[in-house]
């Protein structure tokens, strides 16, 4: 058992994976000479040198586009964008080119393609803070990932790179120097197992990333007031776990989800309306959704705590539902 | 390029014409969906550049026309099967006349949204580059394309990484209802090359030697590790942009100018006795029956099932 | 200055109310404070007082119907006493004309239900009968779950009973069958109570026997819904009870296989409250109305609405019967069973009427009548009010159970393993005494000590030292342990995997430890 942060978690499982497949290369704005503008990528350009990493001009729709290309033609890409933003700026070359050339072209090709779109917001402004995986879960052809921990930021990576599909990987910013263990030899939950954070009894939260956190601190506090809360992180948006979210709500009645993306036809959305669908007759409490309402995040902390939300909420929220 | 060169291409070029006629005429019958961008016109330059590479240089082609395809071998009842959702075509019912795929040919398929070709091209010539493969990526896309952004990252970056891929923009004037004049600040696309740093080429499309003498330049230069170049073919688009598109934004434009470049090349052909009067009728016949068996093979094939709505999407 | 008598909201459900009676005429002077008239809503009666004091103008009749916040009458002086009311707007003679509300906006009342709750409430509960623990009005789960628990005792009184009688009436075709029981048993019940020795008065054998019986003929106990008969899922009994405020319904909720005791507790329960006015009706499987006390011998009840039985027991008169041929007196009772017919058919009636005097004639009063022989029932019955102290009865005794103070009891009493640790010694001690007195071994006295390890949490080990003093020949005495074991029934229920370990220790009499 070892004790590593996010972010070295990352670089190792790109590091492991480069080593053990030739065809895996990675590039992006920044990611070799400097080791990445949050110094992920460390150490890669040395170790596998130009041919397979090297830094890519400031062209997103070349950079996913050449991605998908090289993907075709039998190559592993990994692309960094440097914000996951950009998502939306390469928005052709992932939802059509990444997510429909295989589809498109009735099977003939596979797209092995990792974009790797570190997430969150730092005060950096409306543009390069969002947390975007809802388009992606809406979108077919695209796996998510969303890892929370080191130990699912190395494993959900490794298995992105190995997976044949596109998979838009969303590291959260905030979490990158968290540390956590991480059991090398143990098997690791595939793409589409959620894990249950916090086992509970009277309400189901699920939440990823940096809400998971705020999550967890909440679930602690309401726990003082007997209101004992099951705390689900998903780790991937698709494949989404659904099984182990309704087995949940089957046994609290009642589910609250927590993202930091924006609230409307967000991932709250979508889980209210599976709840609705497949777990209708045990809901017990109304459903509720904490997400950022519907505006774009400033950049003064004071707005951007204002909208993302925070522990406090949580707490109230869940106390609302467990209560009435 | 040699007689029966010459006289290959011809045959691939009024193969392509006339089944793209019959294409037209299947589609007002119903059997298939109006869905063909004619490429009536551009056959000539098409296949003389297919000509100068070789059979495994991978090509993501453009909407305009089959001849890529028809150049290639891809089988016209496979072409047929797909515009009609029918068993037997390349992609399973996804995507239709647009997808046509036949990577053991090198077809390498298209992208749907216009210029989204040029970046998935210069991904394709990446990974040739890396696996140190002698082959290299042939893109076609047209005037319209050339000014989406992706030209521009594409052949920046081509250019930095020194890609073996050649960016062959097929310039016929128009995108869809708009001249080049209302859209491109420049005459000549290949212009732009300079900003690169590549090699432009601009070639008249009517002219088989000279695009295929320019294609095999910039071949050799890109297998030999030099880097990509911007191919522009000036060609004649001799109908719409879609089967039945009337045309109206044309009047007063090329009225009157638009001759066809595959009589202008027949008319060559015969004159140099690569061809004769009668042989081209037999070609004809030819042609004819052949494009008949294809028909009456989509015909009889079976519809495509719904299912299929949900396949292929995951590996 | 007029002031106006406006329908009032009764309940959270409440949306419109009926006049039931005018206490004053129009015109008539009243004064403020005292009743002026009375209106029903379908769970309430509610007597409305006078607002303030002067000339009464009536503007809703007896029997009409009126929505909360409308005004019913006015209270003020100068009223034209002919002036008709218009739809709660009234012209008055010499004043300004005033705009009257006709309703005040009320706020939305229907009961909001998650579906969890609604599936748990589905034929058990009417969801109007659930009160709402939330402060947005949500009824969740745990809301039905405490509603269904607590059911006997919070159903509110049934107002609009003339309605309900009428509508009971008119829908049930009713057919009543009168079946003549042989009370000597009865009798003799009653006898043993008044001695004190059967804790169950002539109600609580009736309860305890129809609810037996019903649960014989599952088809009975049904109501109709949507002009089918839908079987009950359980077997609810209602008790017709007079008390100063007129005729009530108590419920006993679920007493299927109840034992006889824990009916006469609920039963007793139950009276009590109805005769103080707490309410505890609710729809039930059966009523049950004993009024032979005022000497009726038989009738035909009307049943209780959504009810399909109603017993009507008579008096118990001596009466001649013909018993092998002659003349004796004895004592009877006629029950007279009114059925729903749409339920019952009267093959079933036949059925139930004479399952149910088999049983009354056949009671058993054995346990009570001579108790060194017989066997009482294994049940005990327990309340635990208050803290963590446990009150239990079995028949006529009456013993508790308690915790230490460490634990949050009283101390009043030992905890439940001493209890069960005794009660294991003693089922021993006695089994070897009553094997030793099969075998004629004479035994003199047994004295011994059980103690179970470890000293808290989950028993482990027990350990049972038994002395047992005897003249008889020590290994004659020890060959009656494995016997006594066998039949010991205490020892029986413990699990093979429990440690237990007895020593014995065979004494000559009189030897001292």
């Amino acid at each position: 058992m070892r004790t590593i942060t996010y972010a070295q978690a990352i670089n190792e499982a790109i590091a492991e994976e480069m080593a053990r497949d030739d065809d895996v290369i990675l590039y992006g704005q920044d990611v070799a000479r400097l080791g990445g503008i949050f110094q992920v990528t460390t150490g890669l350009l040395d170790r596998f040198g130009p041919e397979r990493v090297f830094d890519s001009p400031i062209s997103e729709n070349v950079m996913v586009g050449a991605g998908v290309g090289a993907a075709v033609m039998g190559l592993r890409p990994i692309v960094e964008l440097q914000f996951a933003d950009f998502l939306i700026t390469a928005g052709d070359e992932i939802f059509l080119k990444a997510g429909m050339w295989r589809f498109m072209h009735g099977g003939a090709f596979k797209v092995p393609l990792v974009v790797r779109l570190p997430s969150g917001s730092t005060g950096a402004g409306p543009e390069h803070s969002t947390c975007p995986e809802a388009y992606v879960m809406h979108s077919p052809g695209l796996r998510c990932a969303v890892p929370s921990t080191p130990a699912d930021a190395k494993s959900l990576l490794v298995q992105a790179i190995r997976d044949d599909n596109p998979v838009m990987y969303f590291e959260h910013r905030l979490l990158y120097q968290t540390r956590g263990d991480i059991e090398d030899d143990a098997a690791s939950l595939p793409l589409g197992k959620a894990a249950i954070r916090r086992s509970g009894s009277a309400v189901t939260i699920i939440a990823w990333q940096l809400m998971l956190q705020r999550a967890l601190q909440a679930a602690d506090m309401l726990a003082d007031e007997g209101i004992d809360v099951e705390v689900i992180d998903p780790r991937t948006l698709n494949p989404f776990d659904w099984d182990t979210v309704i087995d949940s709500v089957k046994k609290t009645g009642a589910c609250v989800v927590v993202e930091e993306g924006y609230r409307s036809l967000g991932v709250g959305a979508e889980v209210a309306a599976v709840l609705m669908e497949r777990a209708l007759p045990w809901l017990d409490k109304p459903f509720r959704r904490l997400a950022i309402p519907d505006v774009p995040l400033g950049s003064a902390d004071a707005l951007v705590s204002e909208v993302i939300p925070s522990t406090d909420a949580i707490v109230r929220t869940v106390r609302e539902v467990a209560r009435g | 390029m040699d007689a029966q060169r010459l006289a290959g291409i011809y045959r691939s070029a009024l193969l392509s014409r006339r089944f793209e006629e019959r294409l037209l005429k299947l589609s007002m019958e119903g059997f298939l969906p109006p869905m063909l961008h004619p490429g009536a016109g551009h056959e000539i330059g098409q296949l003389a550049a297919i000509e100068a590479l070789r059979p495994d240089d991978p090509i993501i082609y453009s909407h305009r026309g089959l001849a890529y395809m028809v150049g290639r071998g891809v089988p016209l009842a496979a072409m047929l099967c797909d515009i009609s959702g029918r068993f037997g075509g390349t992609n399973n019912g996804k995507g239709g006349i647009m997808h046509v795929v036949d990577t053991a040919r090198g077809i390498y398929g298209e992208s749907g949204t216009l210029g989204g070709g040029l970046v998935v091209a210069t991904g394709m010539a990446m990974a040739l580059k890396k696996k140190k493969s002698s082959s290299i990526v042939a893109h076609f896309f047209g005037d319209g394309g050339s000014n989406r952004g992706t030209f521009h990252e594409s052949l920046n970056w081509a250019a930095v990484l020194k890609l073996p891929v050649l960016f062959i923009c097929e310039n016929n004037g128009w995108a869809v209802s708009v001249p080049t004049s209302a859209s491109t600040a420049v005459e000549d696309i290949a212009d732009r090359a300079a900003g690169y740093g590549i090699p432009g080429h601009v070639v008249d499309g009517c002219d088989a030697e000279a695009v295929y003498k320019v294609m095999q330049e910039a071949a050799d230069r890109a297998r030999s590790g030099l880097g990509p170049s911007l191919i522009e073919i000036k060609m004649v688009r001799l109908l719409g942009h879609y089967a039945t598109d009337p045309q109206a934004y044309r009047e007063g434009f090329d009225a009157g100018t638009l001759s066809d470049p595959l009589t202008a090349f027949a008319a060559g052909l015969i004159a140099s006795d690569v061809l004769s009067d009668a042989a081209i009728q037999a070609l004809e016949a030819e042609i004819a029956a052949e494009i008949d068996a294809a028909v009456a093979v989509a015909k009889a094939a079976a519809p495509l099932p719904a299912e299929l709505a949900y396949t292929d999407l995951y590996a | 200055m007029a002031h106006d008598v406006l329908m009032p909201q009764l309940g959270q459900a409440m949306m419109r109310g009926r006049i039931i009676e005018w206490q004053a005429a129009t015109g008539d002077q009243v004064m403020a404070g005292t009743h002026l008239l009375t209106i029903e809503s379908d769970k309430f009666t509610y007597e409305i007082e006078a607002p303030a004091s002067g000339s009464l103008h009536r503007l809703v009749d007896v029997g009409e119907e009126a929505e909360v916040g409308m005004v019913l009458g006015r209270i003020g002086n100068g009223l034209a006493a002919d002036v008709p009311p218009v739809d709660g707007v009234v012209a008055i003679a010499g004043d300004r004309p005033e705009p009257v509300a006709l309703s005040r906006p009320h706020p939305d009342t229907r009961r909001f239900a998650s579906p969890k709750a609604r599936g748990i409430a589905a034929g058990r509960i009417d969801l109007n009968d659930v009160p709402v623990s939330r402060a947005d009005n949500l009824i969740v789960a745990a809301d039905v779950e405490r509603a269904l628990a607590a059911r006997t005792a919070t159903s509110v009184p049934r107002g609009g009973a003339i309605e309900r009688l009428q509508q009971s009436w008119q829908q049930a075709p009713h057919f009543v069958q009168m079946i003549d029981v042989d009370a000597t048993a009865l009798v003799e019940a009653h006898r043993l109570r008044k001695a004190g020795r059967l804790p169950a008065t002539l109600n609580d054998i009736l309860v305890h026997a129809a609810a037996q019986t019903l649960a014989e003929f599952p088809a009975v106990n049904a109501r109709i819904v949507d002009g089918q008969p839908v079987r009950n899922d359980r077997i609810d009994i209602s008790l017709a009870v007079a008390t100063d405020r007129g005729l009530r319904t108590p419920t006993l909720g679920d007493v299927g296989a109840r034992p006889l005791a824990w009916v006469s507790e609920r039963a007793r329960e139950a009276i009590d409250a109805a005769k103080s006015g707490r309410p505890n009706s609710g729809r039930a499987s059966l009523t049950i109305s004993n009024l032979g006390a005022y000497g009726v011998r038989q009738g035909t009840p009307v049943l209780n609405l959504d009810e399909a039985v109603l017993i009507f027991a008579g008096a118990i008169t001596e009466r001649a019967v013909v018993v092998n041929g002659s003349v004796v007196a004895r004592p009877q009772m006629t029950l007279s069973i009114a059925y729903d017919h749409r339920v019952v058919d009267g093959m079933q009636a036949a059925q139930f009427s004479a399952a149910l005097r088999t049983r009354l004639e056949r009671f058993d009063l054995a346990p009570w009548r001579d108790r060194t022989q017989a066997h009482p029932e294994r049940a005990v019955t327990l309340r635990s009010d208050g803290k963590l102290r446990c009150d239990l009865t079995a028949g006529p005794h009456r013993w508790a159970i308690d915790e230490p103070l460490s634990i949050g009891g009283d101390d009043s009493a030992p905890d439940p393993v001493l209890h069960f640790l005794g009660a294991l010694l003693s089922c021993m001690t006695i089994a070897f005494k009553v094997v030793a007195a099969r075998r004629k071994v004479p035994i003199d006295r047994i004295a011994g000590d059980i103690s179970a390890s470890p000293a808290t949490g989950k028993v482990r080990h027990i350990a049972i030292q038994l002395n047992i003093w005897s003249p008889a020949e020590k290994a004659n005495v020890e060959a009656l342990l494995k016997s006594a074991k066998a039949s010991c029934y205490v020892h029986d229920l413990l699990k093979d995997d429990l440690d237990l370990t007895v020593d014995l220790t065979v004494l000559p009499s009189g030897e001292a430890i």
